[in-house]
């Protein structure tokens, strides 16, 4: 796993690389400067307000007196103090109030510039990994497709890629920038004072534990609620989506209860987490802020012996408390770690897939293509060791045949129009084109070449013109309305007020399936196809309707292959080829009058379909 | 404005938090203790560093320092209750509300349903009831904590300093400066930002939903191509947006440092005047903190209100949706029905004003097997409806058993029927969940054996776990076919008194329908049974005919009788389905 984070980093940061140094070194300088007010501050409480000092000569003696009898042995630091005048104090204050906001303004100004660098990195990151999936996906084979549910993993992996980049600039930026601070931090406590360092070095360890034993469990379950509460949305838009199923069967009081079943498990996975964070933050702050004050009470203690001035104490105590941030940094770079090894694996994952099929090396050229199409021996499993979706297919069609496939729902129609198409590859046996290996031609090409109506026809939002011009984004107006016209669609759209301009899809008005089929009719007609197939789409409508649109087809397609599965055997009657199938295998070849009149599978259909027996 | 609809956010929020008065109080308590207590911190300090290190006064030191021994720990108690409280709070009205609400969403009937998209119900549900509570707990509290603070820190301020803290109010007017010129530029970019998003993320499901059609079109390339700039879009919407809020946070922090270090730098020119003692310096540092703080929260918190204000609108939006259809003040129990059906001058439009059924007068006796045929809108399925009751008509009456049936008690009426629609719902679960969705109790002989007159046993023990397949979202994808003879399956396992089939096996071939129309006819013999189909061979085995054409009933008989019948239209749908030539020839009369 920790592989694919360095994978990760190193494919999407590498480009990044410069911006990422100087977010490394602006975070690195502004991280060390509540270091530098810490010592700044000694500096300014010793040696221009001269605290500890007393303020004026006279009151030095009371103090020296009041505070007992150490003064003579007291040689350290403080004693070495010589008074300033109060205009040199002065003048030290302006300096030091320059100098502050100075160094306050260019920091937070730094760290603006660098907040926006890696706002410009993650945004970069989460682009190209979003688009480099996309690709993947709109390139996958339907096959992989379907048996990877690639369509599921993929929606969560573009939601969850938008957290990869910020753990892992964090990961990289953090890692460098926190080790600094905690050696910094440590080298000036022992430059202060190194007895009370050790006080600081006890305490430490009692704080990385706390750490390291809650943050990787406050993880686990923050994830861990995340699932159940978008568990808990899905359940709600099952339902809610599906309410009347619940309520044709009178459910509703089954499924409130089941809801609100959910709903107090969420709750107390809640609460368990809530318990869980408390525990820490009352833990880590008060072992804090019981550390921090040990080293005030022992700085105070070595004010009295003399051997620490104030400044130097509240210095002490300064950076002692911020040394505990990049330690609970560094363990939190520990999950971090963690949860980017996660995603990058189902990243990964996917863009590994093989795409399943892919552009021969020698290609040949689909633009002469006649449409004369022949199976041989071709066996179809979806998957392996999976039943068969054919079984031995041997068929030839010539050029500018009108062919029906017909059977009962699931013999093997649509697989064997998607093989033309080459949506699969078939398991064994060749499909061949002109007499040309399918494999040979580069599969773009192939399937512009191919039209295809499905069975459920899908509209993308944009107007009715961009959808039915979807195979062919250049179509003239004229075309576009002279196909709708053929379909019989051209009415209803102009009746529309925006006619050929109307909104589809999101936003827009919802077609009829009727409206959806003859759609998907005229989109496959504007591409003027070699081949046309045509997948059981207009099997709801009535046969005087089919019979308009096949005259569409004939008109615009009169010498092209067409390719028709349907289930009602009346649209057979003017098809040149009858093909029969049953469990995947080709029972029956003729024209419709030939196996009207000899007995099997279509003559029993066919009668029973027209309720009489035989 | 975020004053204006902060206070209306309030009162809506109160109504949600009624039920909690008691805790809130106790909440609201112990936060005051807890900031006072963490007040208290820097007075020790000033003496420290007043009394002890400078003046010297070591007796009190032990004192002092045990003082601010005992701040973290009694902190650490104190906050203990109140994160508890609060969080148990915030679970209360998370759990009470999400369940009222589903609840209510359950009791809605169908017209709600057309009117308001899922997504949007489920937004309310989730989203909002989140952000209400959050704001309920957290904005509020910390509003009211932080104005403790305030009072606390301005007095102590201004026994420390006079001058000093003219200079902190001096102070405030940049922090609102500096949110007046940023709130508005930073609100338009992320709702550019949400918006893009949106439109990303639909484009996205939509596309993957078409998967099929871009293959075949090979249209992959160009569909990259498309979601490339949209993807653009996305990335130049965030810089944007973070390059303001950076600016607006960086600004906000450099003001808040060079505001601390002046009033710093004024103290320590008092502490060399000598009107100052630094201790009194680092005291008032400290609280100068404690204000400007809740001044920059604010900004953060009166955006939490107005969230919290509109959320609350949108919550009680739904909570005051009535349903249509209600039960009747004194209900009638439903313990059998004969189903002895009559609809008298039934006049009815949809919601959205599409007219459906005209003056349909009917009548079915008890025990009738009934086929419904017409064209497509001619009102089968409108008639479908109002026999379940997703819809009331407008004028007419529907009687069954002689009772009008608003006057039936709701659930127990429904339960009394099945209705199987041409889309079958598929919920998460195995295939023998979902059968027995009518009827969780039914056993497994009964199950199987409706399975196996409806042809679905041959399907479903050919899967590797049976019954126990999981299918949905989650599990195996089924055909439209499949989920169709599930559908049925359901119903008759359900055993219903009364029993409608609405276009249920438009997507089976014509063998497997009739075999499936047939069971259901068997199973149902005796019983009261309606189907509504496409082709009007399907209705051989039904005792009438109902012909319906435009919203009303065109012609009413048996499937032979109709079929012989001149100038009928049932011939006439007969012969456009299966040919002229195979029509029989006209009766004698």
């Amino acid at each position: 796993m920790m592989q694919l984070v360095w994978r990760m980093i190193r494919s999407q940061l590498g480009t990044h690389w410069k911006g990422l140094a100087v977010v490394v070194i602006i975070t690195a300088g502004t991280s060390a400067t509540p270091y530098g007010f810490a010592m700044l501050g000694r500096w300014l409480v010793d040696d221009v307000l001269q605290v500890g000092a007393p303020a004026a000569p006279a009151a030095e003696q009371d103090i020296l007196e009041g505070a007992g009898v150490e003064e003579p042995e007291g040689l350290g630091p403080a004693a070495a103090v010589e008074l300033k005048s109060p205009e040199e104090r002065l003048r030290l204050l302006v300096l030091f109030l320059l100098a502050s906001i100075g160094i306050h303004v260019a920091v937070t100004g730094a760290s603006a510039v660098s907040e926006v660098i890696r706002s410009r990195i993650n945004n970069g990151v989460i682009y190209s990994l979003r688009t480099a999936i996309h690709r993947k996906l709109a390139s996958m084979e339907l096959a992989v497709f379907r048996r990877e549910q690639v369509g599921q993993l993929m929606t969560r992996v573009l939601d969850d890629i938008s957290g990869i980049p910020g753990h892992m600039t964090q990961l990289v930026v953090n890692a460098i920038t926190q080790t600094l601070m905690l050696v910094l931090g440590l080298v000036l406590l022992v430059r202060l004072n190194a007895a009370m360092t050790a006080i600081v070095l006890f305490v430490l360890p009692f704080y990385a534990v706390t750490c390291a034993v809650f943050l990787p469990r406050i993880k686990r379950n923050t994830e861990d609620l995340r699932d159940r509460v978008a568990a808990l949305s899905g359940f709600v838009i099952e339902r809610l989506s599906n309410v009347l199923t619940v309520k044709n069967y009178a459910q509703e009081e089954r499924e409130s209860d089941a809801f609100a079943g959910k709903v107090d498990e969420n709750l107390r996975l809640s609460r368990r987490q809530h318990r869980l964070d408390l525990l820490f933050s009352t833990l880590t702050t008060v072992i804090t802020g019981l550390g921090v004050l040990t080293v005030l009470a022992m700085g105070f203690l070595n004010i009295r012996t003399g051997r620490m001035q104030l400044g130097e104490v509240l210095a002490f105590h300064g950076v002692t408390a911020q040394l505990f941030v990049p330690i609970s940094a560094m363990v939190g770079l520990l999950s971090t770690a963690q949860t980017l090894g996660v995603l990058s694996v189902r990243v990964f994952t996917i863009l590994d897939t093989p795409a399943g099929i892919t552009d021969p090396d020698d290609p040949a050229d689909v633009n002469t293509l006649h449409g004369q199409i022949d199976f041989e021996g071709v066996s179809m499993q979806y998957h392996e060791g999976g039943p068969f979706a054919l079984r031995g297919v041997d068929l030839s069609i010539p050029a500018g045949t009108a062919v029906c496939i017909v059977g009962r729902s699931g013999s093997g129609k649509s697989t064997l129009l998607g093989l033309v198409t080459r949506m699969y590859d078939p398991s064994s046996g060749t499909v061949k084109l002109d007499g040309t290996d399918l494999r040979r031609f580069p599969v773009r090409d192939l399937r512009r070449a191919v039209g295809n109506v499905l069975h459920h026809c899908p509209v993308f939002t944009g107007t009715i013109a961009d959808n039915i011009a979807y195979g062919r984004p250049d179509a003239a107006a004229e075309d576009i309305e002279k196909t709708a016209r053929l379909v019989g669609l051209d009415e209803f759209i102009r009746s529309l007020d925006d006619g050929y301009r109307t909104q589809l899809g999101r936003g827009g008005i919802q077609m009829s399936n009727d409206q959806l089929a003859r759609l998907g009719l005229a989109r496959a007609l504007l591409t003027h196809p070699a081949i046309l197939t045509i997948d059981d789409t207009f099997s709801a409508f009535e046969p005087e309707e089919v019979k308009a649109l096949r005259e569409a087809v004939r008109l615009l397609l009169h010498d092209r292959t067409i390719l028709l599965a349907t289930s009602q055997l009346e649209m057979c009657r003017d098809a040149d080829l009858v093909v029969v199938m049953q469990q995947g295998s080709i029972v029956q070849l003729g024209t419709f009058d030939e196996l009207l009149e000899q007995p099997g599978t279509f003559r029993r259909m066919y009668l029973r379909q027209a309720g009489l027996q035989e | 404005m975020p004053v204006e609809s902060g206070v209306r956010g309030y009162r809506q929020l109160a109504e949600f938090l009624s039920p909690f008065k008691a805790p809130l109080v106790f909440a609201l308590i112990l936060t005051g203790c807890l900031t006072v207590i963490g007040m208290v911190a820097p007075l020790l300090m000033r003496r420290l560093i007043n009394d002890v290190a400078r003046e010297g006064n070591w007796d009190i030191f032990p004192m002092l320092m045990g003082l601010m021994f005992a701040v973290p720990l009694l902190r650490a108690v104190v906050n203990i209750g109140t994160s508890i409280t609060l969080n148990q709070i915030n679970l209360g009205i998370i759990g009470r509300t999400r369940k009222r609400i589903f609840h209510h969403l359950m009791r809605l009937s169908m017209d709600s349903y057309s009117q308001m998209p899922v997504g949007g119900m489920q937004q309310r549900l989730m989203g909002d009831v989140a952000t209400l509570s959050g704001v309920a707990t957290g904005g509020i509290i910390s509003l009211l904590a932080d104005g403790v603070a305030v009072v606390f820190a301005v007095v102590v301020m201004l026994r420390l300093s006079l001058p000093l803290s003219m200079l902190t109010f001096a102070l405030l007017p940049a922090y609102f400066l500096n949110y007046w010129f940023f709130s508005k530029r930073i609100r338009t970019a992320t709702a550019l930002l949400r918006s893009r998003m949106d439109h990303i993320s639909s484009t996205l499901q939509e596309r993957l939903s078409a998967h099929e059609l871009i293959q075949s079109y090979g249209q992959d390339r160009a569909e990259a191509t498309h979601f490339t700039s949209q993807a653009r879009q996305v990335m130049d919407a965030a810089i944007r947006g973070s390059v303001y809020s950076t600016s607006f946070n960086h600004l906000a922090t450099v003001i808040n440092q060079v505001g601390n270090t002046l009033i710093f730098c004024a103290g320590a020119y008092m502490v060399i005047q000598e009107q100052m003692g630094y201790g009194d310096v680092v005291a008032f540092c400290a609280y100068a903190t404690n204000i400007l703080g809740p001044v920059t929260r604010f900004a953060g918190v009166s955006n939490q209100l107005v969230q919290a204000g509109v959320s609350a609108d949108r919550i009680n939006e739904l909570m005051h949706r009535e349903p249509a259809i209600r039960e009747s003040e004194d209900p009638e129990h439903v313990e059998t029905l004969e189903g002895d059906i009559r609809l008298d001058a039934v006049t009815f439009s949809y919601p959205e004003g599409r007219p459906a059924l005209h003056e349909v007068t009917l009548s079915i006796p008890a025990g009738t097997h009934v086929a419904v045929v017409g064209a497509k809108g001619a009102g089968r399925s409108t008639l479908a409806m109002l026999l379940r009751r997703f819809y009331d008509p407008q004028e007419g009456l529907i009687a069954v058993d002689g009772t009008d049936i608003r006057r039936y008690h709701l659930r127990e009426y429904r339960r009394a029927m099945a209705m199987v629609r041409p889309e079958s719902a598929i919920f998460d679960g195995s295939i023998a969940d979902n059968l027995r969705y009518g009827k969780p109790d039914v056993s497994d002989e009964r199950m199987i054996e409706v399975s196996r007159a409806l042809g679905l046993d041959e399907f479903v023990s050919e899967l590797h776990d049976g019954y126990g397949t999981l299918v949905g979202t989650g599990g195996l994808q089924l055909s439209t076919g499949v989920r169709q003879k599930i559908g049925m399956a359901r119903a008759l396992i359900a055993d219903p008194l009364m029993l409608i089939l609405d276009e249920a096996v438009a997507a089976l071939d014509a063998e497997s329908a009739e075999t499936a129309i047939q069971a259901v006819l068997d199973a149902m013999d005796g019983r009261t049974c309606i189907i509504v189909i496409n082709r009007v061979l399907m209705a051989r085995g039904t005792d009438r005919v109902v012909v319906m054409e435009r919203g009303r009933v065109a012609q009413i008989g048996e499937h032979a009788e109709l079929l012989v019948q001149a100038g009928s239209i049932y011939r006439d749908l007969f012969a456009s389905q299966y040919g002229r030539d195979r029509l029989p020839p006209l009766s004698e009369e």
